[in-house]
Parts: structure tokens; C-alpha cells; sequence
């Protein structure tokens, strides 16, 4: 079965070897996502509206829609101001090696297992989301941007 | 034979038709579920050329690991109602069940068009070049020619249709 696939071009720099481009450019997407994740995890927590963070930052309410609705255009000055007037916060920083942290041992669903759908007696084993992953409240798990 | 059986089965064939798609890093959780057509798993796939498109790619990758492994993602429900950067939305007309996982970055960016199968499990089955969709009529040979590419994979079964996007996803969504 085909689940795999090679891994090797996502490697710890070494020596004088150029990192490549496209190794760039994976993290800097994660990066993006991730900063992303963490302003509007506090902006949900923080409980305040669209419109509230809106006078706060003395923008339009259109303004910071759209600027929630994805990280496309943040600056590092556009997550400071986003932090602060959401909550008072700031980012804090710290860093970690993604590539060196333990290998999952869940690579691919049960229920793509073929012995083990059968040994189950149902194709429809698999779990879908563990709640050590899960980042943010309860219940559904999708979360509305708050409107005006 | 449910839909996981026949996704089962696309994986099994010689050539396979489909791929699971685990994230690059073998250490990020697997929470969300990502089969890709060849087409997909083509240009998902390092190694990649460091010349553009390769960086493109590289992105677009990212962006398909963030599904899989369960970040935060923001969703449009409506195709025209959207933010410019909002990572996944349905596409037009609705009844198609026909979404795009929207690479934004580098400029012009990426789409990745598919359909889910399932609650949290997403079958990305076409890719095109932003800029190679550029008019309604792009848009369309785009939607058409994913739907195509789920017919040719799953004769007889529709894409999965929800009520409601909580009904395609399960967590840590921001509906936009």
C-alpha cells in the first residue's frame, strides 16, 4: 500500500550546505499558520467582537474581517497590534526542532489496514481527532468569528 | 462497500489512484485525513526544483499538512463571501460539493480542488496555478475537471454533503 512518501528533502542544515528553497518555503507556511493560530486563539478567548478589537485598533470593522479571516498579509507589527488590542498580550517566543521530536506512531488510519478492518469487523474504525490535539474549545469545535 | 472501503481500494491498485498524504514531519499529529489523486501527489511529493514552480509546491504542501494535521483553518461556506486568505472554501455552485484548499503564498499562489468523502477526511483530487485561473470559464474546466476526477474514482458515489461546515469538519475551524 502506498502511504508514504520520502521525507529526506525536510532535513536538519549541516555544514555549509545551502538549505533549499522549497525547505524555506514549507517552514515559512507552517510559520504563517501557526502565528495565525495563536492570534486567533486569543482573540476567541478574549470573548471581545469583531467590532470591539475594531475601535480598538481605530480601524473598520471590514478592516479587521478581513484581516482575521487569514494571515496573508500580517507583519511581525500587525501581530504585536493584534495581540495587545485584543488582550493586552504579546507573542512570546521560543523555538523547537520539529525534525528532531519523536516519530508518530499513527502514520496512516486504522481503517486503512485491511487485516486490521477486518480483525474489527467494521471498515469504519478509525479515530478521527484525539483531544490531546485539539486546540481549541468544546462541544462542535468550530468556532464563528464573532459578527458586529 | 462504504466509501472508506472504496478509498481502500483505490490505495491498493497497482498503480495506486490514491494516496494517504502523512504530514513531511514525521512528528505532527495526524488528525484530519488526506487522500490525493496522482495528479496531487505529484506535485505534493519532494523532492521539488528550487526554480519556481518548486517553491510553489514546497507551500502548497505546507498548507496540505496543516489540514492533516489539525491547526487551526479558516472556511468559507459561501464561494463569493470570503477573506482573501481564508484557507479553504466551498466552490460555486454549492450543490457540486466541490471545495479548494487556497494556497495563498507565494503570490499568485496555488489551489488544491477536491471533494470530502467524510467528515475530516478530504480527497484532494486537481491542482492549478492561480494564475491560471483567471476567468469564470477557468474556474469552471477547474470544477468540472475535478468532479470528473472524483467519478472516475468513486462511480456511483456522490462527494459527502453536510448541512452545515461542522458537518464536514470537526474541530478547531473558523467559519468565516
Amino acid at each position: 500500500m502506498n502511504t508514504s512518501q520520502p521525507t529526506s528533502f525536510l532535513s536538519n542544515p549541516s555544514g555549509e550546505d545551502a538549505v533549499p528553497d522549497t525547505a524555506l518555503a514549507y517552514f515559512r507556511a507552517r510559520h504563517r499558520g501557526r502565528v495565525y493560530e495563536a492570534v486567533i486563539q486569543e482573540f476567541l478567548r478574549s470573548g471581545i467582537t469583531q467590532a470591539t478589537l475594531a475601535r480598538r485598533m481605530g480601524k473598520r470593522p471590514e478592516q479587521i474581517n478581513r484581516l482575521l479571516g487569514a494571515p496573508g498579509n500580517w507583519t511581525l507589527d500587525t501581530v504585536s497590534d493584534l495581540l495587545f488590542a485584543i488582550s493586552g498580550a504579546e507573542p512570546e517566543y521560543g523555538v523547537r526542532y520539529p525534525l528532531n521530536e519523536p516519530l508518530r506512531n499513527y502514520r496512516q488510519p486504522d481503517w486503512l489496514n485491511l487485516q486490521a478492518a477486518a480483525a474489527s469487523g467494521s471498515s469504519n474504525g478509525f479515530t478521527l481527532w484525539r483531544q490531546s490535539d485539539a486546540a481549541i474549545g468544546t462541544g462542535s469545535g468550530a468556532t464563528f468569528l464573532r459578527t458586529m | 462497500m462504504s466509501i472508506r472501503d472504496e478509498i481502500r481500494s483505490r490505495t491498493q491498485e497497482s498503480p495506486p489512484r490514491l494516496f494517504f498524504l502523512p504530514p513531511l514531519i514525521p512528528a505532527l499529529p495526524i488528525v484530519r485525513e488526506l487522500f490525493v489523486s496522482q495528479e496531487v501527489y505529484r506535485v505534493a511529493s519532494p523532492p521539488w526544483s528550487t526554480a519556481d514552480p518548486g517553491p510553489r509546491f514546497a507551500q502548497m504542501r505546507a498548507f496540505l499538512d496543516i489540514w492533516t494535521s489539525g491547526a487551526l483553518i479558516s472556511v468559507a461556506n459561501n464561494p463569493y463571501r470570503k477573506g482573501r486568505s481564508t484557507f479553504m472554501a466551498r466552490i460555486d455552485p454549492a450543490p457540486d460539493e466541490v471545495f479548494d484548499i487556497r494556497c495563498i503564498a507565494p503570490n499568485p499562489g496555488m489551489r488544491v480542488l477536491g471533494c470530502f468523502a467524510d467528515r475530516d477526511l478530504f480527497v484532494a483530487l486537481t491542482t492549478a496555478m492561480r494564475e491560471d485561473l483567471a476567468t469564470d470559464k477557468d474556474w469552471r474546466n477547474e470544477r468540472e475537471a475535478c468532479k470528473a476526477a472524483w467519478r472516475r474514482l468513486f462511480p456511483g458515489y456522490r462527494p459527502f454533503s453536510g448541512a452545515n461546515l461542522n458537518e464536514y469538519i470537526s474541530a478547531n475551524i473558523l467559519l468565516v
